[in-house]
């Protein structure tokens, strides 16, 4: 009996987990179902999942609207600030924990308290502020708010993880004959990949899917962001459902993959940090 | 060459000059005769201390190191952990930096030098592997730094004969991960190896093996020296590893040096209380008195004074290490006391009494019947080996 | 024979307060872009609004110090009011939809063993996703005409298209729900791995004194998961309380306010009606109510932490 009710327990288990991927994954693959159907099969009753026709026609639509440029920019912003984030980022999680830093504890105290700080609450004083400074609407307000908001979350996951690495291996690369950059170029490095990923990965995530910073800071068409774009787009042509569906596609494309691809690190790099306080 | 000669000194206000003078004639006379058949490896070079101080904010972890290390010799930094031999060593190699003093290697002051630039090797207590690096990597790793600019072939040549001496060959493909403890050992020190160093820095390398193998591997340890004949600075808190593996031993306690000497000098003739407590398994029995009538007098003890030794205004106590007791008669005896316990251990027995408020040790033939309760009478076996200690300062007087 | 110079320094080396110095330098160097970065992006901005919430500020021109004009204004706005209520009922509509999610889904992911890996890959899929685009997405999901993929759901059943999103009294909710939707599962991962955290032996204990499943559940799990409970609750909080790009996307504050929280007042005075006075004054108001929530759970947490510790 037992044994019974085990297996109607497993079966109920399965069962909601297969329900709940579906509810979860069923509006990503109608976006997607949606954008590759010609416009008179988008309203077809009853919808069909699988296109009959399918056509490209939408995203031919989006290059046409020139959304590529838009594409580009989020791409160059994001790979921008992430590199910038995780190089500034990483060298300050070493230095924490391998060198004597002046008010050392005051300083994870500040990176700390800044995670905590809503970025959106500073948007409005910033924007002011870099309207002042003639940075507001360039190539560089967009990378410079990003890689701020990554920073923190970079030094504290390559922190907690150079912690972890024996001081006894880098000591080794410095009697070996390695200059302190080599040593931790080559000993360092490779072992803090993960939190090095992990960190890259969350940048990556933040700035793509950003859409606020990006619509108050930049003006000019030429410098949008994809997800700005897209917002305009819906705009104009607020009912092409199925243009609208591809720029929903190409703008969830590069980050689900990226997900995809380094989960692990992602899922560690925020359970780590969770269970470790 | 010249064979390896020991200097050690101290400030002149720690310790006696006599004593240092006579420490130093011995560890001489001891080695000059065991080293003189070995050849010191030619890239072998000198360590010297000179006012060396190490302080971690107010805390003094090295204080007043005055050392000198000959080439081709095997020096080992012995001292309970804390006492700064581990701190010692790491100023040598350049990871620490001390906080006064000037270290020589060679001619040269290294005092500031970077750990690069210093050209010795060090093998941790860890072994520091590089884990994302096969084994054959790990050993090469040193050849491929730009300032030795090894090519190819040679790198190769290099570390399939370090392999070869370690008994490595076998492995070289494998990660530090796969492969044993010893393994990770000899790889340590292969990778020590491979670039001939002026100087080896060894820390506490056989202290995460298990007993058989800590053994073994010291015997290779000292086989390997002996064939390279290579400066070695070894970090233990294991006098076994010590006694049989040095030339020379400094031992240190709360930052200081305590004693430098071969290994015999030190057992035979401590120069201090520390040492003579500190050597020894178990160590060297101290017994107190007061002094009078030509004898060293207390409770269960009544020991006579040799005609060398002069009883200072701090008092005297007297050091018999346990296998140089014997039983006999209570009136001849110069420890008397009631025993404790009596541990059977094969080849001789060790016997634990309460003499007066202090409990004596002492290695027994195995075939003695003494009882626990029983009172018994101790003497030294042969009086020369009894040491002498004035109180107040804890210096060996009168040899 | 090794001769020893008698003694000094060989010329041209450091002395030891010049290494010290420079490797204290060393630390100060590598620390300082990180430092000086967030201090200037996040930490002066900071100072700044509060400094331009004491001002008149309209279209980025400075009209002079206003005192607590902005927040007298603010507070005298019967909206203001509303859109706090609005923020508290987002927020913790939010929550009470989300934590009990994440607390199902960690369970079935622990339950799943090496397929509950998958489960939780699968169901962070939308947190991957920008928040404009999910709204977007939902927007067409949601779409009221014969088409629209929640109205053939709908359809099936014999129910008319319903039109979520325009209607004052479901909109609220249906914002949570794709808020939630989007981000419950980054609460699943910091619950499973709480729950990595508990020994299994615990539980065999458990069973071996015959407790039964719920009891198991109510005497251990939730017990010794509280810590994890209390962090996803205070990260979720904070990012609920500030959520404004799934309500841009969704409702732009409609209809008739019913989705204008605090956060979507702050972008709708600040930067669509560029009155940057009072829209600093709303963010100063939306980060105090933010300390207050941070200070709350840090409080929570720090008690329970001392209280097991």
């Amino acid at each position: 009996m037992n044994q019974g009710m085990r297996l109607t327990g497993r079966a109920a288990l399965l069962a909601a987990s297969a329900l709940a991927s579906v509810v979860v994954l069923g509006p990503i693959i109608w976006a997607l179902s949606t954008s590759l159907k010609s416009d008179n099969h988008i309203f077809a009753v009853p919808p069909r999942l699988i296109p009959d026709e399918p056509t490209l026609m939408h995203f031919q639509r989006l290059v046409a609207e020139g959304v590529q440029w838009s594409f580009l920019n989020s791409a160059f912003y994001t790979v921008v600030s992430v590199a910038f984030a995780v190089a500034v980022g990483g060298t300050a999680g070493y230095a924490l924990v391998r060198y004597p830093v002046p008010a050392k504890r005051a300083l994870l105290v500040l990176f700390m308290g800044v995670m905590s700080i809503p970025s959106y609450a500073l948007l409005l004083p910033t924007q002011v502020i870099f309207v002042r400074l003639g940075i507001f609407d360039t190539r560089l307000a967009l990378p410079i708010l990003y890689a701020a908001h990554v920073i923190p979350f970079a030094v504290w996951m390559t922190r907690a993880h150079f912690a972890t690495v024996p001081r006894e291996l880098e000591q080794a690369a410095l009697v070996d004959g390695y200059s302190r950059f080599e040593a931790v170029w080559k000993v360092i490095i490779p072992g803090a990949r993960p939190a090095l990923i992990a960190a890259a990965a969350f940048g990556f995530l933040y700035a793509w899917n950003d859409y606020i910073t990006a619509t108050t800071m930049v003006e000019s068409p030429d410098l949008r962001t994809l997800p700005v774009a897209l917002i305009f787009f819906q705009g104009f042509h607020g009912r092409d459902w199925g243009a609208l569906m591809a720029g929903v596609v190409i703008a969830t494309l590069p980050p689900i993959v990226l997900f995809l691809v380094y989960r692990r690190y992602l899922i560690g790099g925020f359970s780590e940090g969770s269970v470790k306080g | 060459m010249t064979p390896a000669a020991v200097r050690a000194s101290r400030q002149p206000d720690d310790i006696p000059q006599d004593a240092i003078l006579q420490g130093e004639i011995q560890g001489m006379n001891v080695h000059s005769q065991d080293i003189a058949s070995r050849a010191v490896g030619q890239s072998a070079r000198s360590v010297r201390f000179v006012d060396v101080a190490k302080r971690f904010g107010s805390v003094a972890a090295v204080a007043d190191v005055n050392l000198t290390i000959a080439p081709g010799q095997f020096v080992t930094l012995l001292g309970p952990s804390g006492c700064g031999k581990s701190t010692t060593l790491s100023m040598i190699a350049g990871l620490e930096l001390p906080s006064q003093g000037h270290i020589y290697i060679g001619d040269r002051d290294v005092t500031t030098v970077p750990p690069a630039d210093r050209d010795i090797a060090m093998v941790f207590q860890s072994y520091a592997l590089y884990p994302h690096l096969t084994i054959f990597e790990n050993i090469a790793f040193p050849l491929r730094a730009k300032r030795r600019r090894t090519t190819e072939t040679e790198v190769t040549r290099k570390v399939t004969d370090a392999a070869r001496m370690l008994g490595l060959d076998k492995l070289l493909a494998r990660f530090p991960r796969e492969i044993s403890g010893g393994q990770r050992q000899r790889v340590a020190l292969g990778r020590a190896m491979v670039r001939t160093p002026t100087i080896y820095l060894l820390d506490e390398p056989l202290s995460n093996l298990d007993q058989q193998l800590r053994v073994q591997m010291r015997s290779e340890l000292k086989d390997l020296h002996q064939r390279l004949g290579a400066t070695m600075l070894y970090v233990t808190h294991d006098q076994g590893e010590a006694m049989t593996l040095s030339d020379i031993i400094a031992v240190m306690s709360a930052g200081r040096i305590e004693q430098v000497g071969a290994p015999r000098e030190l057992y035979d003739r401590p120069a201090n209380l520390f040492v003579a407590r500190f050597l020894g398994e178990p160590g060297m029995n101290i017994l107190n008195g007061d002094i009078g009538d030509g004898r060293l007098r207390g409770q269960g003890v009544a020991i006579a004074l040799p005609p060398t030794v002069k009883a200072g205004p701090g008092g005297l106590c007297a050091g018999i290490r346990p296998e140089d007791l014997v039983l006999c008669p209570i009136p001849e005896a110069e420890l008397t006391g009631v025993v404790r316990t009596v541990e059977f251990l094969g080849s001789r027995c060790l016997m634990r009494a309460d003499i007066g408020d202090t409990l004596v040790t002492a290695f027994l033939p195995a075939e003695v019947t003494t009882q626990p309760g029983e009172t018994v009478g101790l003497k030294a076996s042969y009086p020369g080996r009894t040491r002498w200690f004035d109180v107040a300062s804890g210096l060996a007087v009168g040899h | 024979m090794v001769s020893v110079p008698a003694s000094g320094t060989t010329p041209f080396t450091r002395s030891i307060e010049d290494a010290a110095r420079a490797g204290r330098r060393v630390g100060t160097t590598l620390v300082g872009p990180a430092v000086l970065v967030v201090i200037a992006v996040n930490i002066l901005p900071a100072f700044f609004g509060f400094y331009s919430s004491l001002r008149k500020i309209f279209f980025f021109g400075d009209e002079g110090f206003a005192g607590l004009d902005n927040f007298r204004s603010l507070f005298a706005d019967p909206l203001t009011w509303e859109a706090i209520g609005r923020s508290l009922i987002f927020t913790f509509g939010a929550l009470a939809l989300a934590v009990p999610l994440a607390l199902l889904a960690a369970l079935a992911v622990r339950e799943l063993g090496a397929r509950g890996r998958i489960l939780l890959t699968i169901l962070l899929v939308p947190w991957a996703m920008s928040p404009i685009v999910v709204a977007l997405l939902w927007k067409w999901i949601l779409l009221p005409s014969p088409g629209g993929l929640f109205a053939s759901i709908l359809a099936t059943f014999g129910m008319p298209p319903a039109n979520l999103l325009s209607n004052p009294t479901w909109a609220m909710p249906t914002v949570i729900a794709v808020a939630v939707w989007r981000t419950f599962a980054f609460a699943a991962i910091i619950l499973t791995a709480g729950l990595g955290q508990i020994p299994k032996d615990l539980y065999k204990a458990a069973a071996v004194d015959g407790l039964t499943a719920m009891e198991r559940f109510s005497r251990i799990t939730v017990p010794l998961l509280a810590p994890s409970i209390l962090i996803v609750l205070s990260m979720l909080t904070i990012s609920y309380f500030n959520e404004v790009q799934v309500i841009i996307g969704l409702t732009s504050g409609g209809p008739i306010h019913s989705t204008t929280t605090l956060a979507y007042q702050l972008y709708l005075t600040g930067f669509v009606e560029l009155d940057q006075g009072r829209g600093n004054a709303i963010a100063v108001v939306m980060f105090l109510i933010n300390l207050v929530l941070i200070v709350g759970y840090v409080q929570l947490l720090g008690n329970k932490k001392g209280g097991e510790g």
